[in-house]
């Protein structure tokens, strides 16, 4: 708890409009004074007009791309402004762009998991007690089938990346990425099984056992026979800006490797949707004459929310940018990752006990151990391989 | 079909992209003089911005007539508080946001369409292109007070005053991918401002829009609990919780905007923005929560557990976003 709040609060802090408006301002006072500087000491710039009117003349029109039948005006302009922007560049063999796809492999991390577990226990067996109206039963719901959710260990991500060589010799570079996953709704539990329900009471007098007593189980042997469908329906978002430190350290006529790190930020926004609808199936006669026909249904729904945590993520790489194909140059990154971002869930949903008509009560989430906030924090470690064209 | 969406703004975006001549081919001649006649700059800029609005008409009343009609049942015929009174007002905004953005400097006169026009060959500074604005919102508390409560037992024909302490906050994600036309005065106010390190093109004003497609997420959860009052021989507390929720809603975002850009070293600008943006969006909510009265014994033993479930389960309330941007941003230009 301690560290969340310290990463929830260095995250809130930085944040602050005030915060942002300080470090921009610092920002654009050292920004003008190294300009004012950078002005004083080289007087060529200054000077640019003048000698832009002496270089022109060494301008052959051909290798600029200006056609011959142009108008003496024209080229005048253009090569003004080819002279003004040439300014305005980056040393284009000194920059890049990158468009990619990753395959993130992770595991959840344990607390999360635990999430998870929570509602696979609550249909997997485990006591629980449930105060409805006067009534306050113990039992436990046993599926054929375990409720499980169905694992999300690969992540795939797009990203369109600026990447920069900070030394003539192409050794050190620096990349901002901006990853995006989501979007796609997942449908992660699917089931249609049966379920049994059993009570957990004295059954030597009836009135210690109200499930038994309102039909929801047989009255002798505690248990009743119910089918059972559930659905979670999961969106995820996930964006990830960061800027990755890449090394070359072999360089041969087949491509070069590179070894790298990176670190970025991960805003992540979830949903689930859970739904349960199950009906008792073997109600008898025999036990309940006067109501047989009446259905006896436990149904429920719950939703968890967050929107926009945000948390750090690092990663460490190798990479290797092989030689051109075809005049297409493509990357290739291998490595581990790890980051976690501390979820706050919003958790909230009712279920139903439906005797027919005779009873129709609800009951809150809460009522089955479920937390209506919760923060947890969610981890993602593995492997990652990115691959990217490069233009 | 989001997906289809997305991929296609992706495509798009790479396209333009592409457009960026690779290295030491015999394409590299033909594509620099093609992207030299069609294109006369690329740049990519990377920005962080602030947005003061006001929270649109219907949103702060949707707030508090939910929690008037789910957390205090104000129409319920048979248990509510009928006289319950929530005013949590039209709030303010201040939301900080980033963007990236590349913008491609246009020749007119070369391209289609154009080449016939009159005039047209001195309009040389028109930029297009495209940009991905998002902004996350977490953790905003719209309300946060102890409200005296009158709740009415129809049946019973009594009244029980509690105080309920009701806690909202909201959450909210906007992802926002668009178009961006701009025109730059490319001769710059250097000369007329006279100072140097305004001097030679260096500040360059600019005014344009941004046209985008808003893509927005958010939840907002109220939490109700009252104080235990005595009812008898026994105690009596009401509580709620009201989650309502929204998934990647779509919408209309623009941006009118002016800014000026300053050159610091080559290739390497800083800018500055500011306008007036609309975000249009409808959200369609889905909602979830419960109203719960419990009564305990003198132990603290649950004696009786009532719950209801919300009677709404889906609402449409206009989210929209509108409002001034002041934007500071960086930009690179890589031809």
């Amino acid at each position: 708890m301690v560290g969340r709040n310290r990463v929830t609060a260095y995250f809130q802090f930085a944040l602050k409009p005030k915060v942002l408006a300080l470090f921009w301002l610092f920002v654009l006072l050292a920004v003008f004074n190294f300009a004012a500087a950078q002005e004083k000491t080289d007087k060529k710039k200054i000077e640019f007009k003048s000698k832009a009117k002496e270089e022109k003349k060494e301008i052959k029109l051909e290798e600029i791309g200006l056609d011959k039948e142009q108008t003496s005006a024209d080229n005048e302009r253009n090569i003004e402004v080819l002279l003004w922007r040439e300014r305005r560049v980056l040393p284009v063999s000194r920059y890049y762009v990158k468009a990619s796809g990753t395959l993130n492999y992770f595991n959840l991390g344990s607390e999360f998991m635990a999430v998870i577990s929570q509602i696979e226990d609550t249909f997997g067996g485990k006591r629980l007690r449930l105060p409805l109206l006067n009534f306050n039963p113990e039992f436990s719901l046993s599926m054929q089938e375990p409720v499980k959710r169905a694992p999300t260990f690969f992540l795939p991500t797009g990203g369109m990346a600026f990447g920069y060589f900070l030394t003539p010799d192409k050794k050190h570079q620096l990349e901002f990425d901006f990853g995006l996953a989501g979007l796609v709704p997942l449908k992660t539990i699917d089931l249609n099984t049966t379920m049994t329900l059993r009570e957990y009471c004295d059954n030597s007098d009836i009135n210690n056992c109200p499930m038994a007593k309102l039909g929801f189980v047989n009255p002798n042997t505690l248990q009743g026979q119910y089918s059972f469908r559930m659905t979670m329906n999961e969106d995820v978002w996930i964006l990830t800006p960061s800027v990755y430190y890449e090394y070359e350290y072999l360089q041969k006529p087949w491509g070069r490797l590179t070894a790298g790190a990176a670190l970025g930020a991960m805003i992540l926004g979830t949903s689930q949707k859970i739904a349960f609808y199950s009906q008792r199936k073997d109600l008898s006669p025999i036990e309940a004459p006067s109501d047989y026909f009446q259905a006896r249904v436990l149904q429920g729904r719950a939703e968890s929310n967050n929107t926009a945590d945000i948390g750090p993520i690092f990663r460490i790489y190798g990479g290797f940018r092989p030689q051109k194909f075809k005049n297409i140059q493509t990357e290739f990154r291998l490595g581990f990752n790890y980051g976690f971002v501390y979820l706050n869930r919003d958790v909230d949903g009712t279920g139903m006990a439906l005797l027919g008509n005779t009873l129709a009560a609800s009951f809150p989430l809460t009522a089955l151990g479920f937390k209506s906030v919760e923060v947890n924090k969610f981890e993602m470690l593995g492997a990652f391989i990115q691959a990217g064209v490069v233009f | 079909m989001r997906a289809l969406l997305l991929l296609i703004l992706v495509g798009c975006f790479s396209a333009l992209m592409a457009q960026v001549p690779a290295e030491g081919s015999d394409m590299l001649k033909r594509d620099i003089r093609r992207v030299d006649k069609w294109f006369s700059s690329f740049e990519i800029g990377v920005r962080q911005g602030l947005l003061m609005a006001s929270e649109a008409d219907g949103w702060g009343s949707a707030r508090d007539n939910s929690i008037k009609n789910d957390v205090f049942l104000k129409n319920s015929p048979h248990y509510g508080a009928p006289g319950i009174t929530v005013s949590s007002g039209q709030q303010s905004i201040l939301q900080p946001f980033f963007q990236l953005e590349g913008l491609l400097g246009l020749q007119l006169r070369y391209l289609p369409g154009f080449k016939k026009m009159n005039g047209v060959e001195k309009v040389q500074s028109v930029r297009v292109g495209g940009h991905l604005y998002v902004a996350p919102f977490g953790g905003r508390t719209t309300l946060d007070k102890s409200i005296p409560t009158a709740f009415y037992d129809a049946n019973l024909q009594q009244t029980q005053n509690f105080t309920a302490k009701v806690t909202t906050t909201e959450d909210s994600l906007i992802v926002s991918p668009g178009i961006s036309l701009f025109y730059f005065h490319e001769k710059g106010l250097g000369d007329k401002l006279g100072a140097s390190i305004f001097g030679q093109r260096k500040l360059i004003p600019y005014g344009g829009i941004e046209l985008g497609l808003g893509i927005v997420t958010g939840k907002r959860k109220t939490l109700m609990a009252t104080n235990p009052i005595a009812d008898g021989s026994f105690f009596v507390r009401n509580s709620a919780t009201l989650q309502e929720n929204f998934l990647n809603n779509f919408g209309f975002r623009a941006n009118f905007l002016l800014g000026t850009q300053y050159h610091i070293l080559q290739g390497q600008m800083l800018e500055l923005r500011l306008g007036y943006q609309l975000l249009s969006i409808s959200a369609d909510i889905t909602r979830v929560g419960n109203f719960t009265q419990t009564k305990t014994d003198a132990a603290g033993n649950t004696v009786i557990t009532y719950s209801r479930d919300v009677l709404k389960k889906s609402d449409t309330n206009d989210f929209s976003h509108s409002g001034f941007v002041l934007t500071i941003g960086y930009t690179i230009g890589l031809f």
